[in-house]
């Protein structure tokens, strides 16, 4: 059985981390394919290349907060900015290793943010937004 | 009869020259003749009043009088020295006589000779001070040294609380009523010195009244002379006790506010606002530092001239405010004294508004409060270092946290993938990063250990001379390999005699932080050359570190640059932290250091060190 979700971006600077991550979405079968960035710059500007081009957007975005050169939050910034068509279906999963509330409550304030991730991922994390994904597509 | 006749006749023009209000009138009340002073003292203005009757002359009498006059006829002689009727219109009238009948030859009555006085006018003064003294409580009373005998008015036995009818029998006995001691010595000294030398006095005492009560007298007295010998002493007594107990009360407690005042040092002062008039006690003199004997100009200006300049508009503009009804009355402000100090004045004020609501005026009172502000000032100060401290723990703690956590997340997660995998290509990778993460965590211990010893307050006896070309050259060497790498270049200008005051652990570590950092940032197209140059500024020893590598945004990341706010980078980034770190030493040794820095260009770097 192919998996549900065709592309996903990965935007994290740790390799470990990306390295875990994608061995663990490998075995839940969760997406097609995965492009990585290692901060948000590089994420951001395959976006726009991506919508100007006329291919395929990412279905979900998983995001680091702190990065170098463009962080997780200007990341966001630019995100709500540019102009990309059907944005607004595009999933964006906020990862950080931070339980600081006050992280936490800033993302709030970015009503593009779907949900947030404290890491590392786990199964049922990805199984939530699958099933949401779903859901929405039987809607 | 003829001799009757022409006798009256005579006595007529006698009487009428008689310096008394004498009238005669006949058995029928009709008038023989009247003195002129008569006619005056009864207002009469008819002309001629001869023959006509009393009562038709004076139509006003009362009716009763005639039963006195009709008596008289009767042969009896009559004398008043005062008798009040009530007239029919309301009016009292006083009358004073002396009635004789005259007798005709044969010994029948002819008719009154009559002294009549209207002295309404002077009963009613009479009336008028009896009153008065009653009101004033006020008695008279004198003393004749001649027969040593005491006479004084009714008025001083009600103040004494004695029966009405008594009198002191002896001189001595006029003094007992006094309170003895301090009271009946006044007065027995002020007796004296009026006998001896007729010094009047005026004096408040207490006496003993026959009930046992102490009371307030004011007793005035004077003395007569007669050939340079006093004959007789004399005054009055006056019942001062319903007032003079509320003004000694008023004068206790005004008495006890004073010394309040003057113990808790406050100011007090009054400003009227319709005539500029001001009232300052001393203590507001001294507050102000304003000398009370050796001012010029109103007090009003004097006060705003001694305010600190940077006050005078705000105070203004906080009186004028409040004059308009608004705001508290308090305010704030700051005195310049002599010496360039400051003295901190914390003023009340209070309008007082008449029954007009007009605002006449302004009174109020001026605390010094320099003591409570120094030290709200250092609490305050307290508080902020406080505050900030517990900022960047805060943050250290998250910052801490999330360091942590993202390592021992990859470990746990790659040890657990180990187990499970069997593909020998993969094992190597996962143990390779095994290895990367272990490291990470332990560069991350190490991090934190040095946050938390740069933060140790203990230094001072930590600190050692150090040549600093030594210590520049020892960490070079110690990084030669990354050095190698990279293939960078080192440029030392520092003079070989140099040395700094610091902890030489933190002087590596500053140093060794300072290398990796332009190693690791160094720009792709170019190697890598550092500069260190050393100068002294007003004695001290300047350090530069200048790099040519990728630089930073400082327009962007200025602020921060020094800073834990952003995270600190887990792995390969980790000059977040670093900075902050070597920023924390170097301030702990008592020096400073600052940052310049262009994107592609590079980076500049300059300490300044302590030195004794």
């Amino acid at each position: 059985m192919n998996p549900f979700i065709k592309k996903i971006y990965f935007v994290d600077d740790d390799p470990i981390f990306v390295f875990i991550s994608k061995k663990l979405m490998k075995e839940e079968k969760f997406t097609e394919s995965i492009a990585e960035f290692e901060h948000g710059k590089q994420a951001i500007e395959a976006l726009i290349e991506c919508d100007q081009q006329n291919e395929l957007l990412p279905t979900v975005i998983f995001l680091d907060l702190s990065m170098p050169v463009m962080s997780g939050w200007e990341f966001l910034d630019s995100f709500q900015a540019a102009p990309i068509e059907n944005k607004e279906q595009i999933k964006i999963i906020v990862m950080s290793s931070s339980i600081n509330p006050l992280e936490i409550d800033m993302i709030k304030n970015y009503p593009v943010v779907h949900d947030y991730i404290v890491k590392p991922i786990t199964p049922a994390d990805l199984n939530k937004i699958k099933v949401c994904l779903v859901n929405e597509s039987q809607a | 009869m003829g001799s009757f006749f022409s006798q009256i006749k005579v006595n007529e023009s006698l009487i009428r020259d008689a310096p008394i209000p004498v009238a005669t009138l006949n058995s029928e009340c009709e008038f023989l003749s009247s003195s002129r002073m008569f006619l005056k003292e009864h207002g009469i203005t008819i002309e001629n009043i001869i023959d006509k009757n009393f009562f038709d002359v004076l139509p006003s009498f009362p009716p009763a009088f005639k039963e006195i006059l009709d008596r008289c006829l009767l042969g009896n002689s009559c004398q008043n020295e005062g008798k009040k009727y009530l007239l029919q219109d309301g009016r009292n009238v006083w009358l004073k006589w002396k009635i004789n009948p005259w007798t005709k030859e044969d010994g029948s009555v002819g008719g009154l000779v009559i002294v009549l006085e209207n002295i309404t006018d002077h009963k009613n003064i009479d009336e008028l001070v009896k009153e008065a003294q009653e009101v004033a409580r006020t008695g008279g009373w004198q003393l004749n040294l001649l027969t040593y005998k005491a006479q004084w008015t009714k008025m001083v036995n009600i103040i004494h609380e004695m029966p009405l009818d008594y009198v002191p029998q002896t001189f001595d006995e006029c003094f007992v009523h006094f309170k003895e001691g301090r009271h009946r010595d006044l007065i027995l000294k002020a007796t004296h010195e009026a006998i001896e030398n007729g010094t009047p006095w005026d004096e408040e005492v207490i006496m003993i009244t026959g009930t046992g009560k102490e009371l307030w007298i004011r007793t005035k007295g004077r003395a007569e002379f007669v050939d340079g010998k006093c004959v007789r002493i004399y005054g009055i007594c006056q019942d001062i006790d319903p007032y003079k107990r509320p003004q000694l009360a008023y004068r206790e407690a005004a008495e006890k506010l004073k010394s309040a005042i003057s113990a808790s040092n406050v100011g007090t002062w009054e400003y009227d606002l319709n005539t500029g008039h001001t009232i300052w006690d001393d203590i507001n003199f001294e507050l102000h530092d304003i000398d009370k004997e050796n001012y010029t100009g109103s007090l009003y200006r004097n006060w705003k001239k001694s305010l600190h300049p940077d006050d005078i508009k705000r105070v203004h503009n906080e009186v004028v405010s409040y004059y308009n009804g608004n705001g508290s009355g308090v305010l704030e402000y700051r005195v310049l004294l002599p010496n360039n100090s400051v003295r901190n004045i914390k003023a009340s004020v209070t309008i007082l508004t008449g029954p007009k609501n007009n605002k006449f005026r302004a009174l109020g009172i001026c605390q010094d409060i320099t003591n409570e502000k120094n030290t709200e000032i250092k609490l305050k100060k307290f508080a902020e270092i406080t505050g900030e401290q517990n900022n960047s723990l805060t943050n250290f703690a998250h910052m801490v946290s999330h360091d942590l956590r993202s390592h021992s997340t990859n470990l746990s997660v790659l040890t657990s993938l180990i187990e499970d995998e069997k593909d020998p290509e993969e094992r190597k990778q996962i143990l390779e990063m095994l290895k990367s993460a272990t490291n990470s965590l332990n560069s991350t211990v190490y991090n934190l250990n040095e946050v938390v010893q740069s933060t140790d307050t203990n230094i001072q006896s930590k600190l050692t001379q150090i040549n600093i070309l030594k210590a520049i050259t020892t960490v070079q060497n110690n990084i030669g390999t990354l050095f190698q790498e990279k293939k960078g270049i080192c440029m030392l200008d520092v003079d070989p005699d140099y040395s700094v005051h610091v902890v030489p652990a933190y002087l590596d570590s500053v140093l060794l932080n300072l290398f990796t950092n332009s190693l690791k940032y160094c720009a792709t197209t170019r190697s890598p050359i550092i500069k260190i140059c050393t100068t002294l500024i007003d004695k001290k020893v300047q350090l530069t570190f200048e790099d040519n590598g990728k630089g930073i945004d400082m327009a962007k990341f200025g602020k921060n640059i020094f800073g834990m706010n952003k995270t600190f980078h887990r792995n390969k980034d980790a000059r977040g932290v670093g900075l902050y770190i070597t920023k924390n030493q170097i301030e702990a040794m008592g020096g400073t250091i600052t940052v310049t820095s262009e994107v592609n260009v590079g980076t500049k770097f300059t300490i300044n060190f302590q030195t004794i």
